[in-house]
């Protein structure tokens, strides 16, 4: 059977010769975990997919540096992860203005989640995980989400072991409350 | 909670990409490919005097090396002789990098157009 990671390798030994269609595949299969991971840092949906279609492209373009000496999936990510936080760097100041009408925007929204049926627990989850530092959700997200080890992690990211631990740590313990916060009581059924 | 509810829970925080995002991103690419495979005249154009000149500044340094035409000149009281070796080592160097360069614009035009 073949591995996951063979057919990125695959694929990827396709796109180093300009093959779109094996490009599609890899851009398909990627494409919502690496939203996610842009999503976690720039916190702004339309903003973090121009930044993905600019690091689509760049893989695109760059692809011939790929050298398999790690997974496909972890030096996608690292691209992801360096452009969000120099897109993040680019528009501080504008980011800033934004969080302060978004926490506005979820205490006036409080009160209607509250009375939203527990269907729609991604929103809330998502909701929650936006109210968290770029750091914490992004290290949740790898973790959780992508499966990745403490180790792989520190690898893309560059972040120190130590620091990760921590994260993950304040990160759980931020977003239950975050979750609490929205939901109330509620909380401790979609828990 | 639970490690595992924890897991669950984020699971379900992937965002998806809007509608149309893989096409937007590959008529991109076409279209960047389309307007590739035909160099513009413009810049083959303005590739051409940088290129005539850096080989001629180079024609220049390696006569001067050939015939040991390097300048001494006086710097607030030192006296300064300028040696050959430093500019074979640059002359060499800068080949190196011009070499790599052309090599990977042969690899990335290679790439962009698909041979």
């Amino acid at each position: 059977m073949t591995s996951k990671k063979e057919i990125d390798a695959e694929l990827i030994e396709k796109v180093k010769k300009g093959d779109t269609q094996a490009f599609r595949q890899l851009v398909d299969k990627y494409k919502d975990v690496s939203l996610s991971l842009a999503y976690s840092i720039i916190k702004d949906k339309p903003r973090a997919e121009d930044v993905l279609q600019d690091v689509f492209m760049t893989v695109f373009h760059k692809s011939y540096n790929f050298k398999h000496k790690s997974a496909f999936s972890s030096w996608l990510y690292r691209i992801v992860i360096n452009s969000s936080y120099n897109e993040l760097k680019r528009n501080k100041i504008h980011l800033e203005l934004n969080e302060i009408n978004a926490n506005k925007l979820l205490t006036k929204e409080k009160t209607v989640f509250q009375n939203i049926k527990e269907d729609d627990q991604k929103k809330y989850v998502v909701l929650a995980l936006n109210k968290l530092k770029p750091d914490e959700a992004l290290v949740l997200r790898l973790f959780y989400l992508c499966d990745l080890s403490l180790k792989e992690i520190a690898d893309i990211t560059d972040f120190s072991p130590s620091k990760i631990k921590v994260d993950l740590h304040r990160g759980r313990k931020n977003m239950e409350s975050a979750l609490h916060d929205l939901l109330g009581k509620q909380s401790k059924d979609l828990l | 909670m639970e490690e595992n509810d924890f897991k669950t829970l984020l699971k379900q925080s992937t965002i998806n990409t809007s509608d149309g995002f893989t096409d937007k991103l590959i008529m991109k690419l076409e279209a960047e490919k389309s307007s590739l495979s035909i160099p513009k005249r413009s810049e083959i154009i303005s590739l051409r005097y940088p290129l005539f000149i850096i080989f001629s500044s180079g024609i220049c340094f390696m006569l001067l090396l050939f015939f040991d035409l390097l300048p001494t000149f006086n710097l607030m009281n030192y006296h300064v002789q300028l040696r050959s070796t430093p500019f074979l080592i640059i002359i060499i160097l800068a080949l190196f990098i011009g070499v790599n360069h052309l090599l990977n614009l042969k690899i990335q035009a290679k790439h962009r157009l698909g041979l």
